[in-house]
């Protein structure tokens, strides 16, 4: 058998070309915050001739871009643990009982998941007006964790679904009631699928920007997307900023990555088999 | 979806309705469950999903700048209701606006490429780097880190990589020995393909990972008893892999085409809709014309085009490709 | 132990106490960009001297970026995050947010003195039916901005230009020599708008602009407007601005120019500071610079004096605290606007500060307000979000070829039936 054949040539080329295609913007962007405005324009994708720090430590410095990511860390925990806690009362409520209208509500919660959300962006805002949580990160994570109600209900309910009843049946002889089961057994025992749920609701969360740019509006409680654009107005004309403010907000992401990978990688394979 | 078939338990079914299976139903505790744990989910579903979805189509046949509670309330200050009934007038203000039929173009060429160019760029790569090896884990890796960054730092690289005066743009202009600089983001023929480009650098390695995913799934000893049989590798991807792999295809279409309609937080960063709004998205064009005017009927009636395309596509695709894996 | 708990009890009752005593009131100052590091110390030094001479009072200021600042605002005044005072341009812009009761009425509030020593047509530019709602603090004019060293090198002379052919021979003149012509940052659609409008003036006159936005001589939709369309072609037919103009805003424009990057800009008395602030040279000095009034259009009813540009000062919110407008009127008063007349900042409005204007390119903008036969204020605030939203538009659309002249006039008319 040839090992290395024509095949695999250009298998390999392949792959190292799309990795480029993937990896020199986000070196150059790196980079480029090492760099004066003067050599980023001559010398966009090499290394810097002299490697100056003060951009990246003006950033770090601030005390506001630190406010950025605690606004954003806020907001993505609570909505984590919304989404969590309420998706998976209400799927375990669904797996565990049948009753008058189950079937009808659990369709309910569902349409969620068939709704571009954007669509309702101008009476959502109102809503959110009217009930005095504009500009607070209420206003942000209430709807968030709503709209994250009908992707983990359904995964939810699916894995306890597989929990044996026998176990449910046994922990009943011994007087444990359903919420008690529900804490004692069925959290325990989904931890995996909790942990897939929360990574996705945290990235989600965390990058985004059309809701933070709607609700909030002072400039104490934005978050660094809102912060990262921001900035971007404010320093228009130099890019090595711009590039070295996104590269240290690349760095929480990728860590983050990197530590979830796995539950991100189980996450993808639940949605493939179930749907 | 699944729907409320499988019986692993003694359950309400077994049981007639009437005092005494309500009075069983409570005593099993199942009474408590239902009102304590499914209520926090609903309720707060019903105020921001589904209210706000049927207040657009509510508030679309007004002309209301947002100010007081409804468009349709008396507003003693003014002898007025606070809104305008302006009956079809917004969508037909829609139907005439050049930069919403761009709009929806746009967003309807990200659907095209994101099926035609960008999953099969993702299928390719998945057949082949989805065996388990230390050279596929990093390429894996690296397909992937687009999909983390956020869709606002993903647009701020990309501008400034296609910035004619920086980045890539002025780079290729050296290189090729361009008399004018190329500046891809302020030539209205450009800017959305441009657009174009980056979703598929950002999404193209979650939808790998789907397929991935799928294709790790797939029986070895299958492959094996094919290969013995004297299939080709490729006969082996027609007849075994894609088949197979059809509920994770479906899977990633449908993600595909959602996240395509809602395309919003790349254009700002990248162009805000400009040259001349030729690079909007319904979305970006809903955040013009209707939040930042706070015109909320006319807003609200690009929401309902939205929608309507949503649940449409849902809908039918839900009922046809998808249902036999539904199930 | 328990005299240590005793005395951190006392320090924290008298920290209350005190805390309670002194009751802070905050003003929260919404500015726009101050593109020039002059104009924001202005603001700076205004701040602190009242924080000091006001102990119960605290300002503080916030910059946000020109469009942003326009995206934000319609949300903003509608939230409890609401600054006390903000920036705003005089127009119908800013006549809705007065009609829909975000704004603050302070007619009662402004005193005889008061009165005496602000610009009486600045007041009444921040007012709306008979109510003040804030107070002035600059008038900008718009002219056409040359660099004196370019223009000798492509061999035209500026001051020539006295009608729009001219400056149109002048632009392809200048193309010819291999120069850029113009700057512009056209992705702030609002520079573009600035063509558009002065032609506009040129042709129909401010009163033809008037009878159109009460839709009376059909509108926009009528010859007039088509020829605005028409003449602002024959400049974009000439492509006389600098590469990827459509890619650029403002901020990063200026800087080009400043740079010394075309012959000419048309831009308002602002740029002055702002070229310099911008450009990585240090930007064009006053004897470099020259600006010439925006010339005639042949057979257009509009005559050269009459000026285009902005009335701008600070207005109040609905739900600001009478400090706000105790410190609004220090803060447009006359001792930070003699500071920018004599600092050659901006042109003030007060009357006892504009005589102050020392700097020669700031004193000939003076002069053209001062000969103005008729002020325009910018469009796209003039004609309110939307129709001025739509004049910004269809000034991008012509640009890129996308709609016709007779489009563009039929666009801005439906645009303003809708309203």
């Amino acid at each position: 058998m040839n090992r290395f054949g024509w095949r695999d040539f250009w298998r390999i080329s392949f792959l190292v070309l799309v990795s480029a295609l993937v990896v020199v913007p986000l070196v150059a962007t790196i980079l480029g915050g090492f760099k004066s405005a003067g050599e980023l324009r001559v010398e966009p994708f090499g290394l810097p001739s002299v490697w100056r720090l003060e951009f990246y430590g003006e950033i770090v410095g601030d005390l506001q871009f630190w406010r950025y990511l605690w606004n954003s860390l806020f907001i993505s925990v609570a909505t984590v643990f919304l989404t969590l806690l309420l998706g998976s009362m209400a799927a375990y409520t669904f797996a565990q009982i049948r009753f008058f209208g189950s079937r009808f509500l659990f369709t309910y919660l569902l349409l969620g998941l068939m709704f571009p959300f954007a669509a309702a962006i101008m009476p959502l805002f109102l809503t959110v007006r009217n009930l005095g949580i504009l500009d607070t990160s209420w206003g942000v994570v209430l709807p968030q964790a709503a709209f994250g109600m009908a992707f983990s209900v359904m995964f939810f309910r699916t894995f306890f679904e597989q929990i044996p009843p026998d176990l449910f049946d046994a922990a009943r002889m011994d007087g444990c009631g359903y919420i008690q089961f529900y804490f004692r057994v069925t959290l325990p025992l989904s931890t995996p699928i909790l942990a897939t749920i929360a990574v996705f609701v945290f990235v989600q969360s965390w990058n985004n920007y059309l809701l933070p740019l709607i609700m909030l509006n002072d400039r104490a409680g934005y978050t660094w997307t809102l912060g990262a654009m921001d900035y971007r107005g404010e320093y228009i004309q130099d890019w090595n900023r711009t590039l070295a403010f996104v590269t240290v907000t690349l760095a929480p992401a990728v860590v983050f990555f990197l530590a979830a990978q796995k539950y991100i990688v189980a996450g993808l394979t639940g949605g493939a088999v179930k749907g | 979806m699944t729907a409320a078939s499988a019986t692993h338990h003694p359950s309400a079914s077994d049981e007639r309705y009437g005092a005494a299976a309500f009075r069983r139903f409570r005593q099993s505790g199942k009474l408590t469950l239902l009102l304590t744990f499914l209520p926090p989910a609903l309720l707060i579903f019903t105020i921001f999903v589904m209210l706000p979805m049927l207040n657009a189509s509510f508030f679309s046949p007004y002309k209301w700048s947002g100010y007081g509670p409804a468009p349709w309330i008396f507003n003693a200050d003014t002898g007025q209701t606070f809104g305008d009934w302006v009956g079809l007038r917004n969508f037909q203000q829609l139907a005439g606006h050049s930069a919403f039929a761009t709009a929806a173009s746009n967003t309807f060429k990200i659907i095209l490429v994101s099926l035609f160019i960008q999953l099969p760029l993702a299928l390719v790569l998945a057949l082949m780097i989805y065996e388990k090896s230390y050279a596929n884990t990093i390429f894996r890796l690296i397909f992937f880190v687009p999909y983390i960054l956020a869709e606002v730092a993903t647009g701020l690289i990309w501008s400034f990589v296609f910035d004619g005066n920086y980045g890539l743009s002025r780079t290729a202009t050296d290189v090729l020995g361009l008399e004018e600089a190329f500046f891809p983001l302020a030539d209205k023929d450009w800017a959305f393909n441009a657009i174009l480009a980056v979703i598929v650098w950002k999404y193209f390695g979650f939808h790998m990972m789907i397929y991935i995913a799928g294709l790790q799934n797939i029986s070895r000893d299958l492959i094996d008893a094919a290969r013995i049989d004297g299939a080709t590798p490729l006969e082996i991807v027609r007849y075994i892999k894609l088949p197979l792999l059809w509920p994770a295809i479906t899977i990633s279409i449908f993600y595909s085409v959602l996240g395509a309609l809602q395309v919003f937080d790349i254009v700002m960063p990248m162009t805000a809709g400009g040259p001349s709004n030729s690079s909007h998205t319904l979305v970006s064009y809903l955040y013009n014309f209707g939040f930042i005017r706070l015109r909320v009927g006319f807003g609200s009636a690009v929401g309902v085009v939205l929608f309507i395309i949503g649940i449409v596509f849902a809908f039918t695709y839900r009922g046809t490709v998808q249902r036999r894996i539904a199930a | 132990m328990n005299t240590m708990k005793q005395i951190a009890g006392a320090m924290m009752l008298a920290g209350l106490v005190a805390g309670t005593a002194d009751a802070e009131t905050t003003v929260k100052v919404l500015s726009i960009n101050r593109d020039s590091p002059e104009w924001k110390q202005i603001y700076t030094d205004a701040i602190t001297e009242y924080n000091a001479a006001n102990p119960g009072v605290t300002v503080e200021i916030e910059y946000m970026e020109d469009e942003a600042f326009k995206q934000k605002l319609p949300t903003l005044l509608q939230s409890d995050a609401a600054p006390d005072l903000f920036f705003s341009w005089s127009g119908g812009v800013f006549y809705e947010q007065a009609r829909q009761g975000f704004l603050r009425p302070i007619t009662g509030m402004i005193g005889d003195d008061w009165r005496a020593e602000a610009s009486a047509g600045g007041l009444a530019a921040l007012s709306y039916e008979g109510e003040n709602y804030g107070a002035p603090e600059a008038a900008q004019n718009v002219a056409i901005w040359y660099n004196k060293e370019l223009a000798a090198k492509a061999g035209v002379d500026p001051t020539a230009i006295k009608t729009w052919d001219d400056f149109l021979e002048q632009v392809k003149a200048v193309k010819d020599a291999g120069i850029t012509p113009i700057i512009v940052g056209g992705q702030d659609k609002w520079t573009l708008h600035f063509y558009y409008s002065m032609l506009a003036m040129r042709i129909m006159g401010g009163e033809g602009i008037l009878t159109s936005s009460l839709g009376e001589n059909g509108g926009f939709d009528n010859e007039d407007w088509v020829r605005v369309g028409q003449e602002y072609l024959r400049l974009i037919e000439l492509e006389p601005f600098q590469e990827g103009y459509l890619g650029v805003k403002y901020d990063q424009a200026t800087g080009l120019w400043g740079d010394g990057g075309a012959v000419f800009h048309l831009m308002g008395d602002w740029d002055l500071g702002a070229q310099r602030a911008a450009s990585s040279s240090g930007g064009l000095s006053n004897e470099q610079l020259g600006i010439i009034p925006f010339p005639a259009v042949e057979g257009g009813r509009g005559a050269v004096t009459e000026t285009f540009g902005g009335a701008s000062g600070f207005v109040v919110t609905k739900n600001a605290p009478d400090e706000a407008v105790d410190f609004l009127r220090y803060f447009m008063g006359p001792v930070p606007q003699e500071n920018a007349a004599r600092g050659g900042v901006y042109i003030p409005t007060i009357p006892t500060a504009a005589p102050l204007v020392e700097d020669s390119i700031l004193k000939q903008f003076a002069a053209l307000g001062g000969k103005s036969t008729f002020h325009q204020l910018f469009l796209d605030q003039a004609l309110g979000a939307d129709l001025g939203g739509a004049v910004n538009d269809v000034s991008a659309q012509l640009a890129t070829g996308d709609i016709t002249p007779e489009e563009a006039a039929a666009i801005l008319e439906e645009t303003r039936q809708f309203q």
